[in-house]
């Protein structure tokens, strides 16, 4: 797929997963180190959405490596939903501690009690700031450059996790500066950032659990693609159906076909219109190819 | 198959870990609102100290009285002596200047460590006395009793943190009174100058002279910001009656004190909010109310307490007259209570305990020398009568010096468990590490803590030879030597005075090297320093005779300064002392 000009932008290209990864870990340790030596409730809640950051990529990653498993004789269909499962398990873990954040941040402020954070953890917020942007020019460049519109749209998502650590800045030096409430305050909008975050990972796994439609996958747009893909081939794609196995695509792709040809030939149309979209999916996919007659010459007769 | 399950093993380990690291890090972010122990200390900013009268009248030392201002370390009381050695409790009617004391007022070593932590931007504490001495070169008066504004108090006035000192009193016929200064008003500009704390004003007020006009700007209780013009005038005599008067409002009758690290874990409290009652005078309101030695109040008319400078301070503002609501662990079960505050009796000013010298010493305990109090000393002593205990004949070196015990307290309890003879006190300090020693000073009980070895009484490591110096049997005598007086033969020790301490500290900034040598008093220390080419010198206190002869030797002078002698010469290298001016 890495059609890239340069050996290099690919290599680049297959280490975005691993510097995110990389890169979390590091913001995590770091952000928990400063948070809790520099007394920064603010901070170690930033650490916390960094673990949640981290947790999301670890399902995806455990997606991938499921669903790569063979399927067998109880599980015919393979194990591409257990992803969304994992997802739901992590994410109720992630409630309850998103909870926690927020309740003890508003009883600090409301109880008046004194969180005084050290200059140090300002650092800690400012470094994340510059890891998290330096991440997310990495992943925009090699994902412009692989032409890989999925992965420029994960950096710029993953750009947001940016806000949390920016209001840790402001908590910090504004408990610097004598408003003791601000550095619990910026706690209670990073607990309400993991609190956002887990309910769209939770949304997402329950409704892939349901076989919604991907959303980079409208019916209209993939039908108007495919019919171009197969303009050569005297046939019309009636429907396509998609659903998400954890990382793979599951097409059912329904065509129409004049009803006098043979089953020989039938194959040999499925099995072009399957090599055509599959090599054009940006995505591991698997596709189905349904054969259906003409519809006026397809009545059966009575 | 069973290959399988440890692929998934593998695969379930990293979330397993993350979450359960993410786990850690709730609990941690659940500490860092509660957690107040170690370390907690350095990161909070030090309440400045208490309510008292900017302006000065004659200078603070009458000269050849040779009196002298002991900051009693520890224990959050503030004494004065005088050299026949009457300590006069809660420091009020003393024949000292124009110095108002609060009896809960943070004096002394609890200050004194927040200095070490380096981060009160002016020496607080000594601060306080030091200004009072510079604000003693003048006589200009203005006649206003202003305190600093609370972190909450500037919240609720809408006004920026560190802005404007808040009038809380203004003396009838003084200056400040005719050029129409209401209780209430804030002050945010003096002469000119913006006005953010007490030892601001003090400073720009100190620079003036009787006669002189200074512009103010201030909020007045309407809202409105007016200036006004303030003629200084030559203090008045009554200015001290008037001090003791205002003092006596809201008075409740006990002396409480900081819970630190050591408390916490002896007494068994839950946490170290509020602060702990050390004494409650007999038939004051608080003994009335049934509060006991011990109690930990916890809030004050639904306002957290934080330390004894904060309670103090809430304290004295409410209305004398109106009761106040009082929440507090009383024998280990949360109660509240309503007081109402009464005015204080006259003291009758405890009786002196003078160690005997033909006193046998029987033992010793973190640098003091102790002895079992026989019943007639207890008489002699002022001691309530019965009092069985163990008597401090001689408080010598640290730790003692360093955590407040003073000659003649009698220490009644270990760690909550008496110590009537000399045998029960042995046991209870064997092993000892952190105790919470219960004494009674001047017939009043309070609490002295001793921390572990090594450690400060907040729980924080002390630190071990950081200092940068090292000792040397001889400082040569060089222009760049700053001589220190101690009270103990080393670094740590507590700056002395020259009436009572003869250890010479001598730092020689130039190659970090330090010396202690031991000094005379008057001409013997003026002779020492000129010896050594010393041109500076900082002390707790001196007389104003040797002050002038060492003026005269062009030595400058840093008096009033209390705290370890190490952190003093810190402070002096970073500009934060006022010198010594005489004469003007």
């Amino acid at each position: 797929m890495a059609n890239v000009k340069y050996k290099a932008c690919d290599n680049c290209f297959q280490a975005v997963g691993k510097v995110n990864i990389v890169g979390n870990i590091f913001m995590i340790v770091l952000k928990g180190f400063l948070g809790v030596v520099g007394g920064s409730k603010g901070l170690i809640a930033d650490a916390i959405h960094s673990c949640a950051d981290l947790l999301a990529t670890i399902v995806m990653i455990i997606g991938i490596k499921i669903s790569g498993q063979e399927k067998n004789e109880r599980y015919p269909y393979g194990y591409g939903k257990a992803e969304h499962i994992v997802a739901i398990v992590i994410c109720l873990f992630l409630y309850v501690i998103a909870a926690y954040i927020l309740y003890d941040g508003v009883m600090t402020i409301v109880e008046g009690r004194m969180v005084i954070p050290c200059t140090v953890a300002v650092w800690g917020a400012v470094f994340s700031i510059l890891i998290n942007e330096l991440m997310f020019r990495q992943a925009l460049c090699a994902g412009t450059k692989a032409n890989s519109p999925s992965m420029v749209a994960k950096a710029w998502e993953s750009r947001t996790d940016v806000y949390s650590s920016i209001a840790v800045v402001f908590g910090v030096i504004g408990a610097k500066m004598g408003f003791h409430f601000m550095d619990p305050l910026a706690a209670v909008v990073v607990g309400l950032m993991i609190f956002r975050m887990c309910f769209e990972m939770t949304q997402e796994a329950a409704l892939a659990l349901l076989d919604k439609a991907p959303e980079e996958a409208s019916r209209v747009a993939l039908l108007d693609r495919f019919n171009t893909l197969i303009e050569d081939i005297a046939v019309e794609i009636r429907d396509v159906k998609v659903r998400e196995l954890g990382a793979i695509l599951d097409f059912v792709v329904e065509v129409k076909v004049p009803d006098c040809i043979t089953v020989q030939e039938g194959e040999k149309i499925k099995q072009l219109i399957a090599e055509r979209v599959a090599g054009q999916q940006e995505r591991e996919s698997v596709l189905t190819v349904r054969l259906y007659p003409f519809e006026n010459q397809a009545a059966v007769p009575a | 198959m069973s290959l399988k399950k440890y692929e998934n093993l593998e695969v379930l380990l990293a979330p397993v870990i993350v979450l359960a690291f993410t786990g850690l890090l709730a609990v941690m972010y659940g500490w860092v609102g509660t957690m107040n122990s170690v370390g907690a200390e350095t990161r909070e900013v030090p309440e400045p100290a208490e309510t008292r009268i900017v302006a000065g009248t004659a200078p603070a030392l009458p000269p050849g009285d040779g009196l002298n201002i002991d900051t009693g370390i520890g224990g959050n009381m503030m004494q004065l002596r005088d050299v026949n050695g009457n300590i006069i409790p809660g420091g009020i009617g003393g024949n000292q200047g124009n110095i108002q004391l609060n009896q809960f007022a943070p004096m002394g070593i609890g200050l004194g460590q927040m200095q070490l932590t380096g981060e009160a931007p002016i020496p607080s504490g000594i601060g306080n006395d030091q200004m009072q001495l510079a604000a003693g070169m003048t006589s200009a008066y203005l006649g206003l009793e202003v305190a600093d504004i609370s972190g909450v108090m500037a919240r609720q006035m809408g006004l920026p943190n560190n802005t404007g000192v808040m009038v809380h009193d203004v003396i009838p016929g003084s200056p400040a009174a005719k050029a129409g200064f209401a209780a209430g008003d804030i002050i945010l500009k003096c002469d000119l100058r913006p006005v953010g704390s007490i030892d601001q004003m003090a400073k720009i007020i100190s620079m003036m002279q009787p006669g002189e006009v200074v512009k103010f700007a201030v909020i007045n209780h309407d809202n409105k910001r007016r200036s006004l013009h303030v003629k200084l005038s030559d203090g008045p005599t009554g200015i001290r009656q008037a001090a003791v008067k205002k003092a006596a409002r809201s008075w409740l009758g006990l002396d409480v004190q900081n819970i630190d690290l050591v408390m916490k874990e002896q007494l068994g409290l839950a946490d170290r909010n509020g602060v702990i009652v050390g004494y409650v005078f007999p038939d004051s309101p608080a003994g009335a109310a049934g509060i006991g030695v011990g109690d930990v109040l916890r809030r004050i008319n639904g306002v957290h307490i934080t330390d004894t400078g904060q309670f103090a301070k809430v304290l004295a503002g409410g209305n004398g007259a109106q009761p106040i609501e009082l929440a507090l662990i009383h024998q280990g079960r949360n109660s509240v209570i309503r007081v109402t505050p009464g005015r204080p009796p006259a003291e009758p000013g405890a009786t002196p305990v003078i160690p005997k010298a033909e006193m046998l010493i029987e033992g010793s305990w973190i640098g003091m020398d102790v002895s079992e109090l026989n019943p007639t000393e207890a008489k002699e002593s002022g001691l309530p009568r019965g009092t069985r205990g163990i008597i401090v004949n001689d408080v010598e070196s640290p730790p003692a010096t360093m955590v407040g015990f003073m000659t003649g307290d009698c220490i009644t309890a270990i760690n909550s468990v008496p110590t009537p003879t000399i045998k029960q006190f042995v046991q209870a300090t064997k092993g000892q590490s952190g105790a919470v020693v219960d004494i009674l000073r001047g017939n009043r009980h309070m609490y002295v803590t001793v921390p572990p070895p090594g450690f400060t009484q907040q729980g924080t490591p002390m630190r071990q030879n950081t200092t940068g110096l090292n000792q040397v049997a001889m400082v040569k005598p060089a222009p760049e030597v700053v001589a220190v007086l101690v009270s103990g033969p080393d670094l740590n020790s507590p700056t002395g005075s020259e009436q009572w301490q003869s250890n010479l500290l001598l730092v020689n900034l130039r190659n970090n090297s330090y010396a202690i040598t031991q000094v005379g008093q008057g001409e013997q220390l003026v002779d020492a320093l000129h010896n050594n080419r010393v041109n500076t010198l900082i002390c707790a206190g001196l007389s104003q005779q040797t002050a002038q002869m060492l003026t005269a030797h062009q030595i400058e002078v840093y008096t009033g300064v209390v705290g370890p002698a190490l952190e003093t010469v810190h402070l002096y290298k970073a500009g934060q002392l006022v010198a010594l001016r005489l004469g003007g």
